[in-house]
């Protein structure tokens, strides 16, 4: 295994600002990685090695620029991101042959940024899923066992991250899609507040829900990439014009976890909870406790009621944002179809996966009418429940400390044909996309039973992404390490 | 609110969201929608009285801008992802 593809981001950059090492040594240690792993992993859909090759030839020729945080710093973007030149698919049949005409915001942050980019990452279809087996390509495998799943939707970008395949990934995040993928492979992952980052050119699945971040191999790492990847965009009527701080300084701001107030919600170790799981968590909470942090348990009550609150909102928001794949203007079209009503309805049947049917099915039953106000406008009620209780409760703590999901990866195929069993794993994740809130996602250990990584999550008040980091910079310090995946 | 989810519902479904769905699978999404929505119906016990809706967790204001036309894409660039079209247009099978 190269040395150099598992070294920290924030390592590699300064190697590369330095001309300690080349961003063509860089990117073919990558690149040479990827060859290596992905006949196991199926982490990637398009590569750019071509591409990634020639980016690195140009930016050794002019020389390191410091004012470009990720110059040469290989990276991989999950499929829901625009990137020019480069296909991209959502992970679904509808945009086999689809080319962006345009980058998303992010995509041309990181570019601006001097990051290399070298392949677009497997997702489920339209981010919809938690194991990256929705994709309609083929399904990604865990770097640290492949017959279990990354995780997902961004299940692509996590094992990427975790394999050494690159040093950061962008992935997208509405119900714990970049958290969860995390947890399952043992990295970082954050999703910030709503509205931090730009949500221009990500293909939308519940544009209310939907936010991009980073998933990374450090704390550090990942407050580089946000420093990057944040701000505002008149483009995204959502984006926020907050200014946006220093969060790699601001991870200083923090000494240690010695007072900082941390609140366990107790609706969250209730049942369902693996035994391996409550055991990580439980060490997690007594070396913070024993690192000085002053930690409670607190309430939030409407917890049962989020999951069904959840899928109600981004059901019907999903049926609504895919009611543009039509086989006209883009995506894949029927052949033979004699009249236009019956290219949308078998364009739509052939060119979308089981999962998203599903979903855009139910979206249009909890919107119709008779049932509108039973789900629909219910559901908006109980999100605004359960929104004053996350902000109630972060009136009294610094952060709240989480699972990230009930269990660890598990195997393959095991929700076949059960999605009800899938929605309810994300139980500990989606009810802080229903409130706006940011959530960081680090490894906090291996399962006993599993030997599988599980992560532990820090919830955050809106927009103090800057304490998040600093608080989970200092928690990393404290967890045991992992290590690496041995492949 | 109670409701029965049978193959009538589904097709009801599928044809709000222009989706065929095969024998098969109407017995098969019947069987899941039902559980689904059975679940869902947690929150129907939830004492929502004169709680205001939340649609989005940011404060919704409307962002204006100057009305002025740009050129932000050309046409080749439009229809390059078109399954069909005749360079200037999208086409579509004929529709009168």
């Amino acid at each position: 295994m190269s040395e150099l593809c598992y070294a920290s981001m924030s390592d590699v950059a300064k190697r590369l600002q330095q001309k300690d090492v080349s961003v063509l040594e860089v990117v073919q240690s990558c690149l040479d990685r990827i060859e290596k792993t992905e006949p196991v992993l199926h982490a990637l859909l398009a590569r750019n090695a071509e591409g990634a090759i020639t980016k690195a030839r140009e930016l050794d020729a002019s020389g390191p620029d410091r004012s470009k945080p990720l110059w040469g710093v290989p990276v991989t973007i999950k499929d829901v991101i625009l990137t020019k030149g480069l296909p991209t698919t959502a992970g679904s049949k509808m945009l086999e042959k689809f080319s962006p005409p345009y980058n998303a915001f992010v995509t041309d942050k990181l570019l601006d940024a001097g990051a290399v980019v070298l392949a677009k990452a497997n997702m489920d279809e339209f981010a919809m899923g938690s194991s990256t087996e929705n994709s309609a390509y083929y399904p990604t495998n865990n770097p640290w066992n492949p017959k279990k799943v990354p995780g997902g939707s961004s299940g692509g970008s996590a094992a990427s991250v975790a394999a050494g395949q690159c040093f950061a990934s962008l992935g997208t995040d509405t119900g714990g899609s970049i958290r969860q993928p995390a947890s399952f492979c043992g990295c970082v992952g954050l999703k910030p507040t709503y509205g931090r980052v730009s949500r221009y050119g990500v293909i939308a699945y519940a544009s209310s829900l939907d936010q991009v971040g980073p998933l990374t191999r450090s704390v550090e790492d990942c407050a580089r990439v946000l420093q990057v990847i944040a701000g505002h965009d008149e483009r995204d009527q959502t984006s926020s014009p907050r200014p946006v701080p220093d969060y790699v300084t601001g991870l200083g701001r923090r000494k240690g976890l010695d007072g900082v107030r941390l609140g366990i919600p107790q609706e969250f170790l209730g049942e369902g909870i693996s035994s391996e799981v409550r055991e990580v968590f439980e060490d997690v909470r007594i070396r913070a406790e024993k690192e000085g942090a002053r930690i409670s348990l607190v309430s939030l009550p409407h917890t049962k009621a989020a999951i069904a609150t959840y899928y109600i909102l981004a059901m019907a928001e999903a049926s609504s944002n895919l009611a543009r794949y039509d086989g006209v203007r883009f995506g894949f079209r029927a052949s033979e179809s004699r009249e236009l009503l019956d290219l949308y309805v078998r364009s739509r049947s052939e060119g979308l996966g089981e999962e998203v049917r599903r979903r855009i099915m139910l979206g249009a039953f909890v919107l119709s009418s008779g049932y509108y106000d039973a789900y629909f406008k219910r559901a908006a009620q109980v999100r605004r429940i359960i929104r004053d209780e996350f902000t109630r409760v972060l009136q009294e703590c610094d952060a709240l400390l989480a699972p990230v999901s009930p269990v660890a990866a598990w195997d393959h195929g095991s929700n076949a044909n059960d999605p009800l069993a899938q929605y309810l794993m994300d139980a500990y994740t989606l009810s802080l996309n229903l409130a706006g809130l940011p959530g960081l996602s680090l490894p906090a250990g291996l399962g006993k039973e599993s030997g599988m990584p599980i992560g532990v999550q820090l919830i955050g008040k809106a927009f103090f992404e800057e304490d998040l980091l600093a608080v989970g910079h200092a928690l990393e310090r404290i967890l045991p390490s992992i290590g690496n995946p041995s492949m | 609110m109670s409701i029965e989810i049978g193959i009538e519902e589904v097709r009801h479904m599928a044809a709000l969201s222009r989706l065929a769905v095969t024998e098969e699978e109407e017995r098969l999404f019947a069987g899941q929608f039902a559980a689904i929505v059975e679940y869902m119906n947690v929150l129907q016990d939830i004492d929502v009285n004169g709680v205001e809706p939340l649609y989005s967790p940011v404060d919704q204001e409307s962002v204006t801008r100057p009305d002025t036309a740009f050129h932000a894409r050309t046409r080749e660039e439009l229809l390059q992802n078109a399954p069909e079209s005749d360079e200037q247009y999208f086409t579509v099978p004929r529709i009168v």
